[in-house]
């Protein structure tokens, strides 16, 4: 009951560790699913990461605090939106991955939220977007596309 | 591992339903929070919970000696993604552009 606010989400998706791995890490593949966010760091424990938008802009930004490739992933979370809830304090995503048979099972636990948040509102729509557009990106080889207004025939 | 079936199974029942909504109202409650607002045994509310777990709708965490359980809506998501994701850049755009016409002089 006294717990702090905490998010967890699973997905089972059939891949290897190491593609997941890579596909959560490499920014070049972070931008098929990850609302358009490219990720930026070299994923060493003390180093700095943000994810940024195709102009540049920071999307969220923090900490790598553990980093054990291809197995688990600990970050903190600042939102960098330009909105209110660059105000919240830093919360903290843990990414886990774990085989299972011909599929990998991957944990996403976001927590250390100060209570009920504009961020933690945000992240628990964001996530369940994103984490199944990886599924759709890894399981398919193609993003969850959505035609670009040039190609939707008028 | 879930998969569709289980999924749409797992939906097609009221009470388990409630117990989502429960959920996400307050996220990450134990069993005995989650046994105070429904109305049957908590033998009841384990076995509903574990379908909505072997789902994948609910995801456990241990916490020390308790288990809290948490909503995760990514099967939900996935389910939309297939059928209406597709179609909603089409009608964002449909929006903006009668958003534009109605605008103009």
């Amino acid at each position: 009951m006294s717990q702090t606010l905490r998010q967890v989400f699973e997905v089972y998706i059939r891949t290897t560790p190491d593609k997941l791995w890579e596909t959560l890490t490499n920014g070049d593949l972070t931008k098929l699913y990850f609302f358009g966010g490219v990720a930026r760091s070299d994923w060493k424990a003390g180093s700095a990461y943000e994810f940024v938008d195709e102009d540049g802009d920071t999307m969220h930004f923090g900490e790598v605090i553990e980093s054990v490739a291809p197995r688990k992933l600990v970050y903190t979370f600042n939102a960098g939106y330009r909105s209110e809830s660059d105000r919240d304090p830093a919360s903290r995503v843990t990414y886990e991955i774990a085989p299972a048979g011909e599929a990998c099972k991957l944990t996403v636990l976001h927590e250390h939220y100060a209570g009920e948040t504009e961020t933690s509102k945000g992240t628990f729509v964001g996530w369940n977007q994103i984490l199944s557009g990886l599924k759709t990106l890894l399981e398919t080889g193609r993003p969850l596309q959505l035609p670009s207004p040039e190609e939707t025939p008028a | 591992m879930d998969s569709l079936d289980d999924v749409f199974k797992a939906l097609a029942d009221p009470t388990r339903r409630a117990l989502l909504d429960a959920l996400r109202k307050r996220d990450g409650q134990t069993l005995g929070e989650l046994c105070e607002d429904a109305e049957m045994t908590r033998f009841g509310v384990m076995k509903h919970l574990r379908i909505l777990e072997d789902a994948g709708l609910v995801v456990t965490r241990r916490a020390g000696r308790e288990k809290h359980h948490y909503l995760n809506a990514v099967p939900i998501q996935h389910i939309y993604d297939r059928w209406v994701s597709r179609y909603a850049r089409h009608w964002a755009r449909a929006l903006t552009k009668l958003k534009r016409e109605l605008e103009e002089p």
